[in-house]
């Protein structure tokens, strides 16, 4: 995958850089003002600076004025829509802030554990039960009551900024600063377990993920099965056999194969593929 | 399968289509007032 020099492409080269700008950029309400926008990463609107609404938050109350308006939350769907059959869960990969604070955790220790994969149904079950269900019988954004980057952006920094915040911290407060400091001690030990198991946002960007404009393509006939990918990639899938799947994030670690066995391209056109098959063909 | 490698584009101009319909009946206003008014839920506050 190297160039001429060595260095991988510049996609695969700046992951990280792309996280922190992202993260910064989605809490810089000082520098602009873009609430009528659902930036599609989970970034919890009640951050004091953040400085685009979540969308998960806008889809739960778009989804409870349903009953009075018997309208779709089209707005906010057709981001996500949009978004995922270009990209499919490359938001995840590398513009998440959440995702980007899993990911730092878990360098932490050398060797993390990786999440049984059928626990990945988990999320669809929570966006289904919390993030429509519940917030349509109950006019309550059942997700945003449990969701851990509420508690980190929201819960711990507008009771710190606004004292006047605190006489209402009740039970439900610790409970949600329980649910992330779980989900913190976790990520240190076990590969992004929020992404893998719990976000009703990635949910629905995986329903696009096989489909996406962006593919990734594993050849096996360039595999040596060395295992490199799997204890690089960040979502602890396998992606010899769960690449582009529910858990996938495309974020392309698993393209910095030393033996060219997993390639981003789009889905008009593989050329890494083509030039294998060029090479099967010829005499 | 080609009609797979292709579908990306029907569903991009959907989504862009509802972004767009969303824009006209006034969701993104309603959107930022939501997001400028205090999430109580988010922030897992118990407001009697």
């Amino acid at each position: 995958m190297a160039d001429g020099r060595g260095r991988l492409p510049l996609h695969l080269r700046t992951r990280r850089f792309v996280q922190f700008i992202a993260a910064f950029g989605a809490n810089a309400l000082f520098l602009y003002d873009l609430r009528f926008i659902c930036v599609p990463v989970l970034n919890c609107w009640a951050c004091p600076v953040a400085s685009f609404a979540c969308p998960m938050g806008a889809l739960q109350s778009g989804i409870s004025a349903m009953r009075g308006a018997l309208l779709l939350p089209f707005y906010v769907l057709g981001t996500i829509l949009a978004v995922s059959a270009v990209i499919g869960r490359s938001m995840c990969g590398f513009l998440c802030p959440f995702g980007l604070l899993q990911d730092l955790l878990g360098r932490i220790r050398r060797h993390t554990a990786r999440v049984p994969r059928a626990m990945g149904y988990l999320k669809y079950a929570f966006l289904i039960v919390l993030g429509i269900i519940l917030p349509y019988l109950t006019f309550t954004p059942w997700f945003c009551e449990f969701c851990p980057q509420g508690a980190l952006e929201g819960g711990i920094f507008q009771p710190l900024l606004h004292p006047d915040l605190r006489e209402w911290i009740g039970a439900w407060w610790y409970l949600k600063i329980g649910i992330l400091a779980a989900f913190v001690i976790a990520s240190i030990f076990v590969r992004r377990p929020f992404c893998h198991s719990f976000c009703a946002l990635g949910a629905l960007f995986s329903l696009c993920n096989r489909v996406s404009l962006l593919r990734m393509h594993y050849i096996r006939e360039e595999c040596t099965d060395c295992m490199w990918c799997v204890r690089a990639c960040p979502a602890g899938i396998d992606p010899r056999t769960d690449l582009e799947g529910m858990n996938c994030i495309k974020c392309m670690e698993c393209a910095k194969c030393p033996f060219g066995a997993i390639h981003v391209s789009s889905a008009v056109k593989c050329s890494a593929c083509d030039a294998i098959a060029a090479k099967d063909d010829m005499p | 399968m080609t009609a797979v490698r292709w579908l990306w584009i029907p569903l991009t101009i959907v989504g862009i289509a509802m972004i767009a319909w969303g824009v006209r009946i006034g969701r993104p206003g309603i959107i930022e007032q939501q997001a400028k008014a205090l999430c109580t839920a988010c922030i897992g506050l118990t407001v009697e």
